[in-house]
């Protein structure tokens, strides 16, 4: 049996990085194979030198046995390669039809007329032929965002190619959505195409993949049968050391009352939401998607107005309507989605992280920043957080993910907020990283500082938080304590059916 | 509640215009004559032609700032000419230097790697002190040439020549836009740039090709223009580029890209002219025409907003 | 490398531009050797550079104002009306305020009518120069104080005193940009919207702030300009508002926002005054002069662009057409 791959030492190297050295493993026709590892692993250059767009240094690429020379897209769409990216490139203004054959549109011979029904009968033939439901004269932009990941993926698929490499392709996908995906890949396999899937997502891997090649500073750590292992020793070669199950060192909460919320409701997204926290209590929010946790977070923060419910915080009533005013109440927030909604890319690291306060830290009537008093709130939080980034002054964009992370940690904390709020704090950052603010997260518990947190992530729910309450359709169906639960009971609750979950392990 | 109110969307400008011309109507009924209407159609050309030129600018994301430095320059290259060559062979060096300045701000673009803005807005001066130089900042009078009249008070098939002219070129435009890759590029383009070219359409080629049908739009506004005034002159056409963005934006073309009006270009622009032309006939002079034509854009617009926003809200 | 940002000469490109350009006239021009040609240049420049201080906030927060040289001509009626009756300090506040008022108006549209920024300054490009004819019926004002022509022409210990009023304002703007709340919070929307939100930043009052520095410091320069030409008229300055996003940009202030520098705006304004005087002193023909500050213009822009696209943009071009040329065969 031939392989499709083969990666005979690889090596990648960008000025002050090894992205990749000495890399080597081969592929089987017709296998699902996860490439899995930290961020700067090298996962995503040895994607880029399969798509075209590097070069290795040194080593070779065979394809289907054959000395492959790719030195761009077009060689690489020639082996019949093909990638789909993270970052959707889709033309929301155009039809469906229109972005899959935007480069080949059936024209009239000798004219230039567009012909219409053609076009839309080859892209439903497409679509149909890979079991999408999508309708070819759609508008992009009238498609949610997991629809526009089909179409990503129709899009690499229309190619022809042999070879699929998908990167992180459930990002954007609702749980029945990633079935979905699944189905194809299954229907690709058994067609004979190659899937190289990269993902950080453990079920993902057990569920649908063959065999499982883990990178680790640049160097190919392992290649094993799926079946053979097991998410901790994936996550051991992925890390390199013990991977301890992190758990706090028991209950640091208080009996007084931080926050008590009671009748929230909000049409259309979430109602009647009632619970209680305690002072020092980490408590996570955990529910499927679209289930209106993330709604109820940001309804407390004053970025969602609220049709009725009361909030009492230390026992007063309380009107948020706006993040300023949560901000005065003692309230942060950190956001998930860093790049768009979090950080400022621009400004200094300084900068970013004084701007909550900046009118309060501001002398003479707020008209003077005082720079000396904001250089020692960030070195104050460089300290705690244990924040890396060149200089004080260097523009935030240029920090890492969980630097960047933890700059926003940073403003919400300067602010000296009593309750933290945390959306899907840790999406996106490697494994080293995510303890890191799992030990963060204990230690400002032990501060008296009480943290509400929404997560995807159980296992991380369980291992951090003392309770978790479980959001389906807009209304808490679950209030555990983390210690008695498992991913089972929270997963009952949030689906709000009695019957067993696959996906249990 | 999506389906009427993205119809009110793109209608909205028929909308407005008719009822201003209702409004006017009622002031001054004169405005409703065989004779007036021809009048208005007859004004609204100039700037609807490059109107319609300027629609595939903004679809695709992008400004050309520099068309009245283009039409100033046109006239002057007729003023010039068309002694020697006649009007159709001056029209048709017209159409050359204009479609090779259009290049050149496409190229500027693409190989310069200049947002539309401040390129256009550099070529714009550029362009119009070539006008300036090639009349040595004279007029360029053409009293004696009949051939020029035509293009004004000449009628093609019956129809008087400027309305037929504005007619020809919509329907092109729209053509164009509907039933041409040329078009679902612009959108493209106009959606997102970065997709576009990932997808394989040539947006350099693209982009070009959308400088040059500004500025062969303009020089057709050009001609036209020339015909009135019966000069060339490198003074004219001072504002023309924001009349020309005001009537495609307030036609529906979307300023974030991607999304065009063709024929609501069009109607804004016989719109703006209704204005003035109602206004003159209640005896108001030009400046309350500017001051009307600024309300009503922000009046429209902010309704627009308005419904927007209270869509926004029940959702 | 926490070195202050004022002697970071990357970020300085354009002083290197003015100083290299002064040089090379220099060495072409003896009149380049006198001191009154540079006060003159001086002087020249503070007629934008004064109202490219409060533009320069606006393009921080990705926005622009189109208005600027009608709003100028209205203000500058204003000017003729007032300053027999109030003197030249109380002028200038209350020129100050008018421009303020009018900016406060753009932002209104802008912030609360949720007008897009070019729209609603577009609208008021017309509108505000329909009510300076208006006001005027169509005729040029003339001052009738004698004294008030010193403030655009004179000299105060050497120094043209339109020139001092654009290092005091540039220096006043610098500080508002980078040592109070307002001016972080004026990068901070132009950074990103959906951040500053969350952090509280009240956004639409910030904006319409803007719009209203921007207004007010397009009524002194009004003030500036009109003393210069002793009489303002409805057509003044037409195209102004070009001259003005010209200098922002040319500073280095991206369009897009996010950063920017007022002192480098100001500079900017020097530049160009530069250029126009040293092609008068070459006498330069009227109308070629504008072709060259046309292409001047380009080589600096394209200088911007070149520096921050270059590497993305040819990758992804490469990219893309080989991926067409792929996509054809299949």
């Amino acid at each position: 049996m031939t392989q499709a791959i083969e990666l005979r030492h690889i090596t990648k190297t960008f000025p002050g990085v090894a992205a990749l050295s000495d890399v080597s493993f081969d592929v089987p026709r017709g296998e699902v194979h996860a490439v899995v590892g930290e961020n700067g692993a090298g996962k995503s250059t040895l994607m880029k030198i399969l798509g075209g767009i590097y070069r290795p240094d040194r080593g070779e690429v065979l394809i289907d046995g054959q000395l492959a020379h790719i030195r761009s897209i077009h060689d690489s769409v020639a082996h019949g390669i093909s990638v789909v990216y993270q970052e959707f490139n889709l033309m929301p203004e155009l039809t469906v039809a229109e972005n899959l054959y935007a480069a080949d549109l059936p024209t009239l011979p000798w004219l230039p007329v567009l012909r219409r029904r053609p076009l839309h009968a080859r892209a439903g033939a497409l679509l149909a032929g890979l079991g999408l439901d999508l309708d070819p004269r759609a508008l992009v932009k009238d498609l949610s965002v997991s629809r526009r990941q089909m179409l990503e993926i129709a899009k690499a698929l229309r190619l022809d190619a042999s070879i699929l490499i998908m990167d992180e392709p459930t990002a954007s996908l609702a749980d029945a959505e990633v079935e979905k995906l699944y189905e194809i890949i299954r229907g690709l396999r058994a067609r004979g195409k190659t899937v190289l899937y990269i993902s950080h997502r453990m079920k993902e891997i057990f569920d649908v993949t063959d065999r499982v090649t883990v990178l680790r500073d640049g160097r190919r750590v392992g290649t094993e049968l799926t079946s053979a292992l097991t998410p901790d020793s994936v996550v051991r070669m992925m890390v390199g050391r013990e991977v301890k199950r992190f758990s706090s060192e028991g209950p640091a909460a208080s009996t007084e009352e931080a926050l008590a919320v009671s009748g929230l409701t909000r049409r259309g997204e979430f109602e009647d939401v009632s619970f209680r926290v305690r002072k020092g209590e980490i408590v996570g929010i955990a529910g499927l998607m679209g289930s209106g946790r993330e709604e109820i977070l940001k309804s407390l923060y004053g970025l969602l107005p609220l049709d009725s419910g009361k909030v009492r915080i230390e026992g007063r009533e309380v009107r948020i309507e706006r993040p300023e005013d949560a901000i005065q109440l003692g309230i942060g927030f950190v956001t998930e989605d860093r790049k768009d909604a979090g950080i400022f890319p621009l400004m200094s690291v300084r900068e970013n992280v004084s701007l909550n306060v900046i009118q309060r830290i501001a002398r003479l009537a707020g008209l003077y920043v005082d720079e000396r008093r904001e250089r020692g709130i960030l070195a104050e939080y460089t300290r705690f957080l244990n924040l890396r980034y060149a200089s004080e002054a260097q523009p935030v964009m240029y920090l890492s993910g969980g630097n960047q992370q933890k700059v926003l940690l940073a403003r919400a904390l300067a602010a000296r907020c009593k309750i933290l709020l945390l959306l899907e704090p840790t999406r996106g950052i490697d494994v080293g990283a995510k303890g890191e603010v799992y030990q963060l997260m204990a230690e400002l518990s032990r501060q008296g500082i009480t943290l509400l947190m929404v997560s995807s992530d159980l296992p991380e729910l369980l291992a951090v938080c003392e309770r978790i309450l479980v959001v389906w359709q807009g209304r808490i169906t679950g209030d555990l304590v983390a210690g008695q639960a498992d991913e089972a009971a929270i997963m009952l609750r949030a689906t709000g059916t009695q019957a067993p979950l696959h996906g249990d392990r | 509640m999506r389906g009427p109110a993205r119809l009110l969307e793109s209608y909205f400008v028929y909308l407005v215009a008719a009822v201003t011309l209702a409004v006017f109507a009622l002031l001054t009924p004169n405005i409703l004559t065989g004779a007036n209407i021809i009048n208005l159609l007859t004004n609204a050309a100039t700037v609807a032609i490059a109107a319609a030129g300027m629609t595939f600018a903004i679809t695709a994301g992008g400004f050309d700032l520099s068309i009245g430095s283009i039409l100033a320059l046109t006239t002057c290259v007729l003023g010039k000419l068309v002694p020697h060559l006649g009007a159709w062979g001056a029209v048709a060096v017209a159409l050359l230097v204009g479609g090779v300045l259009g290049a050149v701000n496409g190229l500027i673009v693409t190989r310069l790697r200049i947002q539309t803005f401040v390129a256009t807005l550099s070529t714009m001066i550029v362009y119009r002190g070539l006008a300036l130089i090639y009349t040595a900042g004279r007029d360029a009078t053409l009293y004696a040439n009949l051939d020029v009249k035509y293009f004004t008070a000449g009628a093609l098939l019956g129809v008087p020549f400027p309305i037929a002219l504005t007619l020809l070129v919509f329907l092109t435009a729209y053509a164009v836009y509907r039933w041409t890759p040329f078009g679902v590029f612009v959108r493209g383009i106009g959606s997102n740039q970065v997709a576009a070219q990932v997808s394989g359409i040539p947006v350099d080629a693209v982009l070009i090709g959308v400088f040059v049908v500004t500025a062969t739009t303009t020089v057709l506004s050009g001609t036209l223009l020339t015909s009135q005034l019966l000069t060339g002159n490198g003074r004219v056409g001072l504002g023309f580029e924001l009349e020309v963005i005001t009537a495609t934006i307030l036609g529906g073309t979307s300023l974030s890209g991607g999304r065009g009006n063709v024929w609501g270009t069009l109607v804004a622009a016989l719109l703006l002219t209704i204005i003035a032309n109602g206004l003159n006939l209640l005896g108001l002079a030009d400046p309350y025409q500017r001051l009307a034509k600024g309300l009503i854009f922000i009046v429209a617009l902010a309704l627009d907003s308005l419904l927007r926003l209270l869509r926004e809200r029940r959702r | 490398m926490s070195r202050p940002p004022w002697f970071d000469l990357r970020e300085r490109g354009i002083l290197i531009a003015v100083a290299l350009f002064w040089a090379i006239c220099a060495l072409a021009n003896p009149m380049f050797h006198e001191e009154s040609t540079y006060l003159s240049i001086l002087r020249e420049a503070s007629f934008v550079g004064v109202a490219g201080i409060g533009m320069t906030f606006c393009i921080i927060s990705g926005d622009f104002d189109l208005s600027v040289g009608s709003m100028l001509s209205l203000l500058a009626i204003a000017c003729v009306a007032m300053v027999g009756h109030t003197g030249l300090i109380l002028a200038v506040v209350l020129v100050t305020l008018l421009g303020a008022a009018c900016g406060t108006l753009n932002g209104a549209l802008i912030a609360i009518l949720r007008i897009p920024a070019f729209i609603a300054t577009l609208a008021m490009y017309f509108i505000y120069r329909a009510l300076a004819y208006i006001v005027t019926n169509g005729q040029p004002v003339q001052f009738q104080e004698r004294w008030f022509t010193a403030v655009g022409n004179g000299n105060l210990a050497g120094i043209p005193i339109p020139f001092v009023y654009l290092l005091i304002l540039t220096a006043a703007g610098t500080y508002i940009l980078r040592r109070t709340p307002f001016g972080r919070q004026v990068l901070a929307i132009g950074n990103s919207r959906r951040a500053s939100e969350i952090s509280g930043i009240r956004i639409a009052r910030i904006r319409i702030l803007i719009f209203a520095v921007v207004g007010a410091f397009t009524g002194i320069a009004a003030l500036l300009i009109s003393s210069r030409l002793w009489s303002a008229n409805s057509g003044m300055k037409i195209g102004y508002e070009f001259d003005v996003i010209a200098a922002v940009v040319l500073g280095g202030t991206s369009l897009a926002g996010g950063k920017g520098s007022v002192v480098n705006t100001s500079i900017a304004a020097v530049f160009f005054a530069s250029l126009n005087t040293a092609m008068n002193m070459f006498h330069v023909d009227s109308y070629m002069q504008r072709v060259v500050i046309g292409i001047v213009l380009l080589f600096a822009f394209s200088l911007n662009g070149i520096r921050s696209y270059v590497g993305e943009r040819l990758r992804l071009r490469r990219a893309a057409r080989d991926l067409g040329l792929a996509a054809r065969r299949a």
